[in-house]
């Protein structure tokens, strides 16, 4: 059961059939898209001025100089693109973690990836405030990476083998000292961090289509590596020594998932701020539903990925409507009962 | 764009329950919020146009303003016993007595002997109303940066020691100082007050998330802690006939609304018509747009453009933190949607200083953010 699952490693358990397998899977892409496309309706229909989804359409159809056609064009059509590439992004850098290190535990905001990039966010704000907005998110995702690259020397991977938790335990000390660090930026620097904090929590409410053509390269760059990686990560998950013994190049394997960790979850941090849990707990669920299978766990997880970040968009614009929370307050408050349920019946059926 | 080039800064109000601590009481704090969201959606609060909702919002610090005293009215200013708070009228009938206890905003009877001299100011307004009657304080809280001070009140004091950060001042250096009275924000510093008063008789006033109406208060309450009640009346006629003149530049007739924005490279935040700097230009005649339905509670609260867009206030005061150039909210003066604003249309949008207008407070910051209002305003 979970165990086997959660531990992000375990073989393809042996189906009653394809056939079934592959219909799950149908099913769940169908509700995927279902819940993503209606997500992504509803949110296109919130906000100050109203508008019900005929007019969002009426207003996308009309002049591009009508201000209705400006509102759903240039501010709500942004933030819900962002919203499905940020969730999409940090799921699949969730599950190239987790099958790359081997660990149920690894994420982006587990192993300093959204922590690197959150601290270069804050410093830029508030301490090198010339830093001008497409400088700070290559500064960002510089900072994934640098924290990436710490972990990974810290875990010795680059001497051959890495033992999984040794991976895990440098990502979470690199992870506090980042957190530290951040902290103390902002203890110190009290006098300019109001908007700072928000942006703390991770959300996409203040999006543009500037965001979205800096986040699009590092997003499209990221997900093909992940693909890339699929097959690799099917042999990974059949142990460390096995795949080794299959002539898989274990270290070099790690590196790629990392530098996909970096351009996905890296840049979805650095616009976005570090919206927390997607990357954790949404490949647990997509293998829950549809198994081990990287080929088909990478994408599912990008699709529900941009299904719940999308969907928690919609919800924290109804925290205190019409003015703004951050999307990540919600994210975790969506997935995790729906984490928990899945978990539980999964344990009930193979009991 | 922009039609003047003043600058300043502001104070985080959503972040006041997330500041203190790591992390992962950040994350805790979220899913407070969060619940927030489960009860605004179960009562249906949220519509698809742009009315009110009944989820209230209250950031800490804004509920432990509210909580101390209700908003005092600014339509006029305090000059008098009979306009003060119960608080001060209170202590100001103490003055002159040798030994007096005087009722901080906390509710506590504090016992203050004699004319205290040094004495040490978590807030650089406490650090502007001793000043006024001539007390310059030995030590204060500058954040550790002594240019947070405007220099219409540096110019008044003397050389003091900084105590570091205004929301945790450090309690070792305050007590090197060996000061005979503490005045401490209640606000901010409700948590440390027990220390502070091991050091010295501490008294805590209202200075952050308050208005100027209680900021009036708290001088008069400064003056009683320090004696100096007479002086400290005389200082605020003199502010009353000052405010009264500035007042008098402005074209009467001109009730525009307006806010007051904070913005940085992530973020902008509208305050509410209870915000320190949002009050003084209430009291000079301009309507504060941000009030009512979610405005009402809370002071700061994140917005959108859209947002902005259908409050479409007539005039825009906008900070941005450290004073940067650009901000969300310069980037969005190149959208349609915010170019069809009236305060765009009618080129009333002001960047202003974000140290006077938001965190200074007190009645000289009072003074210089009603004259640089009027000045941009264009007076009559």
């Amino acid at each position: 059961m979970a165990a086997g699952t959660l531990a992000g490693r375990a073989r393809p358990r042996p189906d009653p059939s394809a056939a079934t397998r592959h219909a799950t899977t149908g099913v769940v892409v169908a509700l995927g898209l279902a819940f993503l496309v209606a997500g992504a309706v509803w949110d296109l229909c919130i906000g100050a001025s109203g508008m019900s989804p005929a007019a969002v359409l009426h207003a996308l159809a009309g002049p591009a100089s009508s201000i209705s056609h400006q509102i759903v064009w240039t501010i709500r059509m942004p933030r819900v693109l962002l919203a499905a590439i940020v969730g999409g992004t940090m799921a699949v850098s969730g599950v190239i973690m987790q099958g790359a290190a081997a660990n149920p535990l690894a994420a982006p905001d587990i192993v300093g990836v959204s922590a690197g990039a959150a601290l270069v966010g804050v410093a830029g704000t508030v301490i090198f405030t010339s830093l001008s907005g497409t400088a700070l998110v290559l500064a960002s995702i510089g900072g994934a990476a640098a924290a990436a690259f710490c972990v990974i020397g810290i875990a010795g991977a680059g001497q051959g083998r890495t033992g999984t938790a040794r991976l895990a335990l440098a990502g979470v000390t690199v992870t506090a000292m980042l957190l530290a660090l951040t902290q103390a930026v902002l203890l110190l620097h009290q006098t300019g961090t109001a908007g700072v904090f928000f942006w703390l929590v991770g959300g996409v409410n203040f999006a543009s289509w500037h965001d979205i053509t800096t986040v699009a390269p590092w997003a499209a760059a990221g997900m093909t590596g992940a693909m890339l990686l699929a097959r690799p990560l099917n042999i990974l998950a059949l142990g460390e020594d096995t795949a080794r013994g299959l002539g898989l190049n274990v270290t070099r394997i790690r590196i790629i998932g990392v530098l996909c960790t970096v351009c996905l979850a890296g840049s979805a941090v650095a616009v976005a701020g570090p919206i927390a849990f997607v990357g954790l707990i949404v490949p647990h669920i997509v293998r829950l539903l549809v198994g081990t299978n990287h080929l088909v766990v990478i994408p599912v997880s990008g699709l529900l990925g941009a299904a719940l970040v999308t969907l928690a968009d919609v919800a924290c614009r109804y925290v205190q409507f019409p003015f703004e929370t951050p999307t990540g307050v919600v994210t975790a408050l969506l997935g995790t009962p729906f984490f928990i349920y899945l978990a539980r019946s999964q344990a009930r059926r193979t009991r | 764009m922009l039609k003047n080039s003043r600058t300043v800064r502001n104070r985080p109000h959503l972040s006041k329950a997330l500041r203190s601590t790591k992390a992962s009481s950040l994350f805790a704090a979220a899913a407070a919020v969060a619940c927030l969201a489960v009860t605004a959606c179960s009562t249906g609060s949220a519509g698809g146009a742009g009315g009110g909702s009944t989820a209230g919002g209250a950031t800490a610090g804004a509920a432990a303003a509210s909580s101390a005293s209700a908003a005092s009215p600014v339509s006029s200013i305090v000059t008098s016993d009979s306009a003060a708070d119960a608080n001060a009228r209170a202590n100001l009938a103490q003055c002159g007595l040798s030994v007096r206890h005087v009722t901080d905003a906390s509710g506590t009877v504090v016992t203050i002997k004699g004319d205290p001299s040094r004495i040490v100011t978590v807030q650089p307004s406490f650090a502007d109303e001793a000043s006024l009657v001539g007390v310059s304080p030995i030590g204060i809280g500058d954040d550790n940066d002594p240019s947070l001070i405007i220099p219409q009140i540096k110019d008044r004091l003397k050389s003091y020691t900084s105590i570091g950060l205004r929301q945790s001042p450090n309690v070792a250096v305050i007590g090197q100082l060996h000061p005979q009275l503490i005045i401490a924000d209640y606000v901010d510093n409700v948590s440390m007050l027990g220390q502070l008063r091991a050091i010295a008789p501490t008294i805590a006033l209202l200075s952050d998330h308050t208005d100027y109406g209680q900021n009036l208060d708290s001088a008069l309450n400064v003056g009683a802690a320090l004696n100096r009640c007479a002086p400290m009346k005389a200082a605020l006629a003199a502010h009353a006939k000052v405010m009264a003149r500035i007042k008098a530049e402005l074209n009467q007739a001109d009730h525009r609304t307006f806010i007051f924005a904070l913005s940085n490279k992530k973020n902008t935040s509208v305050f509410n018509y209870q915000q320190y700097a949002t009050t003084v230009v209430s009291y000079l005649g301009l309507t504060a747009a941000a009030r009512g339905g979610q405005f009402q509670a809370g002071d700061a609260k994140g917005t959108s453009m859209e947002t902005l867009v259908t409050l479409n206030p007539g005039v825009i005061f906008y900070a941005n933190e450290n004073n940067t150039p650009a901000s969300l909210l310069t980037n969005w003066e190149q959208s349609p949607v915010f170019q069809a604003m009236t305060a765009y249309q009618d080129h009333a949008i002001y960047h202003v200083d974000q140290r006077t207008w938001s965190l200074m407070r007190g009645v000289t910051a009072s003074e210089v953010i009603a004259q640089q209002a009027v000045s941009l305003l264009g007076g009559k």
